[in-house]
């Protein structure tokens, strides 16, 4: 039933900034999806290209990166090449059918609690909108 | 990965003071028991504190179980403990993974029984990554307790003594003839009024005294190569003979380059620079007087045509203001966009200056300059006090019209940037590893920057900059080695393909191309016959462990020991 589609997200965090700002939104009690799957790495650098499509072929309906600001990431590029790989798996979801709004980028800081959860909200009614992701 | 059916986990539940207890019923007690490979379990109230944490280990190293979940809250609570952890204990402290179903089951489902069941999947999951965890090793080097200081300035001073106060042999380099920098031209500072040559000849003094400082001069640099605990510095003395100096740890301290403003107009006698304003007011003002044309009755200050972000100008012009209406009434304008007062003790100096009559006016459009019988006639539009649109066009007749220097980086910090993979500021001044975190530390573990290569600041801030580096000198050195776990990325050289990717991506210049020999062993020096094929290889007390190669690697070469990609892969599943 459409109704009761809870979209499954995955988030890769970075250690530096997303992870933390995550345990905020905890200790702000702020509500989060039950179908959120939090993945600690730490820096967006570490992000395989092939981690995200992995994310995407074992079910997850969306993949949010919580990325540092940009020129504030603390191994420098980080997240400016976890972007670069968004795109190139932009370009790959465009070619197999995938909606590009599946996967998303976000730069926050270690503060921005708020910020985190408006993010995953958003992204849960945006995808649940979109519905199932096809893949099989 | 290991077989799962080897793995002995254990569940560790923390309560965190209470906080969870409601979660953790006989019920879900029984369901972590019955998890796959889990040998045993245990409860404590509060595992952050450390020596609850020893007291697990113990229990656990006579139990059964080979590695540990515990079930909490975030990872980021018992971390701090973990590392403190002796190695030696025989638990190893990559042998934990934390489930945080604190803060992403309980504290952010509202509903109890659907925390519940977030918890169960969370701890699940976790459970099965525990299965690919393996032991990381510690390693330590020695570490001899000498640093190299580059610069003679009062930020290189200040950080040599401090450090030869530490009882760390130092040897001060710097280009200049004699020690002593640009602080030199100074009479006094904005916060310190006096004599500040005594103070400055004290410092001199103690420097080259100090039984624990080498100072060398007139050396021009010409490389920096090595890594922490065996940083090499080249340098040429005035006769071209070149000498290597050693150090197990840097502080660049070159100070930034001036370059005077003497384009067009600029270039008249009536146009000084701020140490010439500073050296006329040394000889008590004689030099004010004794011009013969005519005495010298207007003196303005020009600010922010150059060096626009910085803040010196502003102090040096707002305290010679004042000295110029103090000892010797003169008229004083001082014309800028923004007066900077961000210093300490500048708001009061700010404020007496205008209580003695110094005029500061403020402009949009940079003031025009023409010469008018042999003065100065400075031209500006005053944007603070426009009334109905009125052009408020001021004329100011000066006899001395003092223009800033541009400040500008170091023409050093280029090549030391390009030599040790130090990134750049905008403007090409020296950056710092986080602007936020970690200050004066570079990204090369090892090195510290202070002063005027960093960025142009005030004599206080720079000071306080070099006793930083210093401090974070001492506290590299002080143990007398270098201990790190190898929790970082390691290539495995036979996959690979020597392509170049990663030390061109690795942001903390930690990995190094090298020749290898058949069986994977790395061979050092020059061709040797049994040499085979190129590899890159990560130094491990250089790698930060951000796993930016790992994923930039073409060949899938490179592991991230506390993350590897099976790790991540177990996780993005269901
Ligand atoms: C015009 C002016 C006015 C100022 N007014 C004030 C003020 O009123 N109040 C205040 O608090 N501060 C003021 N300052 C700031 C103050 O002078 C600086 O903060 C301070 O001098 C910085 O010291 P430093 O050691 O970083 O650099 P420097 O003093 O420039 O020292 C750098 C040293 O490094 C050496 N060196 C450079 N390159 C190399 C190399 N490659 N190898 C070896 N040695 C090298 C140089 O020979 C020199 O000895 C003013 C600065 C200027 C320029
Ligand atoms: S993990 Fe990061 S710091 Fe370590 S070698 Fe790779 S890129 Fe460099
Ligand atoms: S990126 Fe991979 S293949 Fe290229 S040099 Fe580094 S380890 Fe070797």
């Amino acid at each position: 039933m459409v109704e009761s589609f809870s979209p499954r997200i995955v988030a890769f965090c970075c250690d530096k900034s997303g992870y933390v700002a995550a345990d905020m939104v905890g200790k702000l009690r702020l509500s989060l999806p039950e179908s959120l799957d939090i993945v600690r790495v730490p820096c967006a650098g570490r992000i395989d290209a092939l981690h995200l499509l992995q994310a995407l072929e074992k079910g997850a309906d969306g993949v949010l990166i919580f990325a540092c600001h940009e020129e504030n990431c603390q191994s420098l590029t980080g997240n400016i090449r976890a972007k670069a790989r968004m795109g190139y798996l932009h370009g790959i979801m465009e070619r197999i059918g995938l909606e590009k709004e599946r996967l998303d980028l976000c730069n926050l800081a270690t503060n921005n609690g708020a910020k985190f959860a408006e993010t995953v909200l958003q992204k849960f009614d945006e995808l649940k909108k979109l519905g199932p992701s096809p893949v099989e | 990965m290991r077989s799962s059916k080897e793995c002995r986990i254990a569940i560790v539940i923390d309560h965190c003071e209470g906080t969870l207890s409601h979660i953790f019923d006989e019920a879900m007690v029984r369901y972590f028991s019955g998890l796959p490979c889990v040998v045993s379990c245990y409860q404590d109230d509060n595992l952050s504190s450390p020596r609850r944490l020893e007291k697990l280990v113990a229990k656990l190293r006579k139990g059964k179980a080979d590695r540990a979940v515990i079930v909490g809250g975030s990872p980021k609570r018992y971390e701090a403990s973990f590392r403190r952890l002796d190695l030696g204990t025989g638990f190893n402290p990559y042998m934990f993974l934390v489930a945080n179903v604190r803060e992403q089951a309980v504290w952010t489902i509202p509903d109890v029984e659907r925390a519940k069941e977030k918890t169960k999947t969370i701890v699940a999951k976790r459970i099965r990554e525990a299965t690919c965890l393996s032991p990381i090793g510690e390693e330590k080097f020695e570490l001899s307790k000498n640093a190299i200081v580059l610069g003679g300035g009062v930020v290189g001073m200040r950080a040599a003594l401090a450090l030869a106060d530490a009882n760390i042999q130092v040897t001060l380099l710097s280009r200049a003839k004699d020690i002593g920098g640009k602080a030199i031209q100074l009479t006094h500072f904005y916060d310190r009024p006096g004599e500040v040559s005594s103070w400055f000849k004290d410092q001199v003094k103690k420097v080259k005294k100090h039984p624990n400082i080498a100072v060398k001069t007139s050396v021009e640099l010409k490389g920096l190569e090595g890594s922490l605990g065996d940083y090499r510095v080249k340098v040429e003395d005035p006769s071209g003979k070149r000498r290597e100096v050693e150090g197990s740890a840097v502080i660049l301290a070159m100070g930034n380059d001036v370059i005077p403003n003497t384009e067009g107009i600029f270039g008249h006698q009536r146009f000084i620079s701020p140490p010439q304003m500073e050296a006329m007011l040394a000889d008590g003002g004689k030099s004010l007087v004794t011009d013969k044309e005519r005495p010298l009755q207007t003196v303005t200050f020009i600010l922010d045509l150059v060096n626009e972000t910085i803040k010196i100008d502003s102090a040096n012009a707002i305290k010679n203001a004042i000295l110029l209406r103090e000892n010797h009434d003169r008229a004083v304008y001082v014309i800028c966009r923004d007066v900077k007062v961000s210093l300490d003790g500048m708001e009061k100096q700010y404020r007496k200056a205008r209580e003695m009559g110094v005029i500061f006016i403020k402009y949009d459009d940079p003031p025009k300059f023409s010469l008018v019988n042999g003065q100065i006639n400075v031209e500006v539009k005053e944007v603070s006090i426009q009334m109905r649109g009125d052009d408020y066009s001021l004329s100011i007749l000066s006899d001395l019209v003092v223009v800033s220097e541009r400040f500008v980086p170091s023409k050093d910090n280029q090549m030391l940037a390009d030599v040790l993979g130090i990134p750049l500021a905008e403007e090409g001044f020296l950056m710092d590893e986080n602007p936020q975190f970690a200050r004066v530390r570079t990204n090369r573990r090892g090195v510290f920057i202070a002063g005027g290569c960093r960025y142009p600041q005030t004599l206080d801030e720079s000071l306080v900059e070099a006793e930083a580096a210093a401090a974070g000198v001492t506290e590299l050195l002080s143990q007398g080695f270098f201990g790190y776990d190898l929790a970082v990325a390691e290539i495995d050289p036979a996959k690979c393909a020597a392509c170049l990717t990663c030390p061109r991506v690795c942001p903390h210049s930690a990995i190094v191309v090298e020749r290898y020999a058949e069986g994977n062993v790395y061979v050092t020096g020059g061709y040797e016959k049994d040499f085979r094929w190129k590899a890159a290889r990560v130094l491990p007390m250089q790698c930060y462990g951000c796993g930016i190669c790992v994923s930039s690697c073409p060949t899938k070469a490179i592991t991230l020991k506390h993350l590897t990609d099976d790790e991540i892969s177990l996780q993005v599943g269901v």
